[in-house]
């Protein structure tokens, strides 16, 4: 930024230009340009009071013939108090981190000295040695440096509560912005450690069934303990934040293995998914929870069990994933029951916050009986982007 | 001679437990096992046993409503894989329970237990407390008839039947003897008139405010009342507004 333009001017900025107070003066670009022109009509502007009251207080003394001397006289001081304040930011940044004291003083004292500094130029231009010998004058000079100072102090009293205001509205708002922040990555964490256990039910069922095999018929634990294995290993593979629709549809068959090794005929199941679908990144724990819903809360209940189904398949830039069981379906009434701990609103939840609105899950009816989940997951950049916040 | 019966829907379960039974307890004879909650009822029914080994997940019914039907001379006894609700209740009712993987020492335990009793002619322990609070917890227990509150509402989209769920739902319409149902997903019209649907939802949670409209409190983001006195919500989930009728504007004076 220019150094001649002051620093954008946030409320109650002292390095702002004193017209950006008017509301009208804040609608235009800041740029050098603006900042000129504005001292050119704050500068203006005391001329104009300044004729006025010359007016007023000196009978005889033409309008116009004041005005011209007071215009140029007060540009000359404007112009360089605007250098000089300029200069102030470029060599002197650190003024800016000192104490009110000290701030005052430099915001007092350089106008002053600008103020005496532009007269002598401009009688230089306008009005020659009787101007200087008139500023010369002990009782000109307390008078000169009196109006100085009182504006700096109007100026200045209206600043440093806007200054105030500012710094607390900021700082309340850093804090908020930490508290959510705390908040968010508070809730992701759970998330994540939810995401990466095994359901203890399911855990402590399984290791029931190898116990009870290992006398009666060891070869059928000793599979049972491979299965629970593969599936302790998938659990932990699925739940990175650079989990693949692979590495996910691994952790359901590994899942499914076993619960058929409990549930025999009562389960049948199918995975369908296109081949060249492996390597799509998914956000961590997508099938997880919809297969052990559709296990645990579709078929589980039901004394003859049923099928389950999990197909992926890519459509145009999407990724259509649908698990669906012909189980029981889900009753209009009671306790939204078909959800597991993580549970369907905490997935499209998820869901929500990782894609907005390119990722839809639906419920549906199946038919004869059961229920139907179907996510579309935009392929490509986005189901990228939400694996990296993911592992943020 | 005291009498048993086993229930678990995983066979290869039940089988071991009524093997560790045997060989811990070779004075009780085990009547039967089922192997789903019908099952274990009608067997109950049937066998009239001291003891019944029950496993809380079963299809058809689960442990504890085929529990709560049994008749007050059966001694149950819970075995579960896991169930944190369900533990913390039957420790505090001091009703027997077991824990799967099935231990030996504790199975001992319970045995013991159960013999004193049987051999006192004590009362069975009652389960109503215990049936009562857990159905408040766990999932898959039948909530007690009459409380039967809306949770899925079916939709139908094409040639599907979407399910949204009640708690996704903003607010419902009047349309004809139709109703439209807004989501922050969209819109969806079902045949049921607004005044059954009313009637299955929570009042806590829905409130009417017009004629025509329910909304879901939950999803109401500010109300914002007008010179008039008029109140108009606004969503979290939709970008319209809902008015509120003066009939029901009564309802938001004290927000």
């Amino acid at each position: 930024m220019n150094i001649l333009s002051g620093t954008p001017g946030c409320d109650g900025d002292l390095e702002q230009h004193p017209l950006l107070l008017i509301p009208f003066f804040r609608r235009f670009r800041p740029s050098l340009a603006r900042d000129l022109v504005y001292t050119l009509i704050w500068s203006s502007l005391f001329a104009l009071a300044l004729t006025l009251v010359g007016v007023l207080f000196s009978r005889g003394v033409g309008f116009l013939e004041l005005l011209w001397p007071n215009f140029v006289f007060a540009q000359c001081i404007g112009f360089l108090i605007h250098l000089a304040f300029a200069l102030g930011r470029r060599y002197w940044p650190g003024i800016a981190k000192r104490g009110p004291v000290a701030r005052m003083a430099y915001y007092a004292g350089v106008p002053l000295v600008c103020m005496f500094i532009g007269m002598w130029i401009a009688s230089g231009l306008v009005g020659g040695a009787a101007v200087r010998h008139w500023i010369a004058q002990p009782r000109n000079i307390t008078l000169i440096s009196g109006v100085s100072l009182v504006i700096s102090c109007i100026l200045l009293l209206i600043y440093i509560p806007r200054e105030r205001a500012a710094r607390a509205e900021a700082a309340v708002a850093l804090e908020t912005a930490r508290v959510a922040a705390a908040e968010r990555a508070a809730a992701f964490a759970q998330m994540k450690l939810l995401e990466a256990q095994v359901e203890p039910h399911f855990l402590y069922n399984t290791l029931a069934h190898i116990d009870s095999a290992i006398e009666s018929d060891p070869a059928a634990a000793r599979r049972m303990l491979g299965r629970l294995v593969a599936l302790l290993r998938a659990t932990a593979a699925s739940a990175t934040a650079t989990a693949t629709l692979a590495s996910q549809v691994a952790w359901t068959r590994a899942y499914l293995e076993l619960i058929e090794m409990r549930m025999g005929r009562r389960l049948a199941w199918t995975i369908d998914v296109d081949p060249g679908l492996d390597n799509v990144v998914l956000p961590p724990a997508i099938l997880q929870p919809l297969v052990e819903n559709a296990v645990k809360h579709g078929l589980e209940p039901r004394i003859d069990g049923g099928a389950i189904a999990i197909a992926a398949h890519r459509e145009g830039d999407t990724v259509e994933v649908s698990v669906a069981d012909t189980g029981e379906g889900f009753r209009a009434t009671g306790d939204p029951a078909r959800s597991t701990g993580i549970g369907l609103a905490n997935l499209r939840a998820r869901l929500g916050m990782l894609y907005g609105e390119r990722a839809t899950m639906t419920i549906a009816d199946n038919a004869p009986r059961g229920a139907r989940v179907a996510l579309s997951l935009p392929l490509g950049a986005g189901a990228g982007h939400g694996a990296k916040r993911g592992a943020a | 001679m005291p009498t048993a019966i086993v229930a678990d829907d995983e066979p290869r379960l039940a089988a071991f437990l009524v093997e560790r039974l045997r060989a811990l307890w070779p004075g009780l004879l085990v009547a039967g096992v089922a192997a789903n909650g019908p099952e274990a009822q009608a067997l109950i029914a049937r066998e009239a046993p001291d003891i019944a080994f029950l496993d809380i997940r079963m299809p058809g019914l689960t442990g504890l409503e085929v529990a709560r039907a049994a008749h007050a001379g059966v001694h149950i006894v819970f075995v579960t894989a896991h169930d944190e609700y369900a533990i913390d209740a039957f420790r505090h009712a001091a009703v027997d329970y077991l824990l799967k993987p099935v231990d030996d020492a504790r199975l001992v335990e319970t045995i013991a237990r159960l013999e004193a009793r049987l051999a006192a002619s004590a009362p069975t322990p009652s389960l109503e407390g215990v049936l009562a609070a857990l159905a408040r917890h766990v999932p898959g227990i039948a909530a007690p008839p009459g409380s039967e509150r809306l949770a899925w509402i079916r939709a139908g989209v094409g040639d599907d039947v979407h399910l949204i769920a009640v708690t996704d739902v903003a607010y419902f319409q009047a349309n004809d003897k139709y109703t439209s149902v807004f989501t922050a997903a969209g819109e969806a019209l079902i045949r049921t008139p607004i005044k059954e649907i009313i009637e299955r939802l929570d009042p806590q949670k829905f409130w009417q405010v017009h004629r025509a409209t329910v909304v879901n409190l939950e999803h109401v983001r500010t109300t914002t009342r007008d010179l008039a006195g008029r109140v108009t919500l606004a969503l979290k989930t939709r970008p319209e507004k809902v008015q509120v009728s003066r009939a029901y504007a009564h309802r938001f004076k004290q927000m």
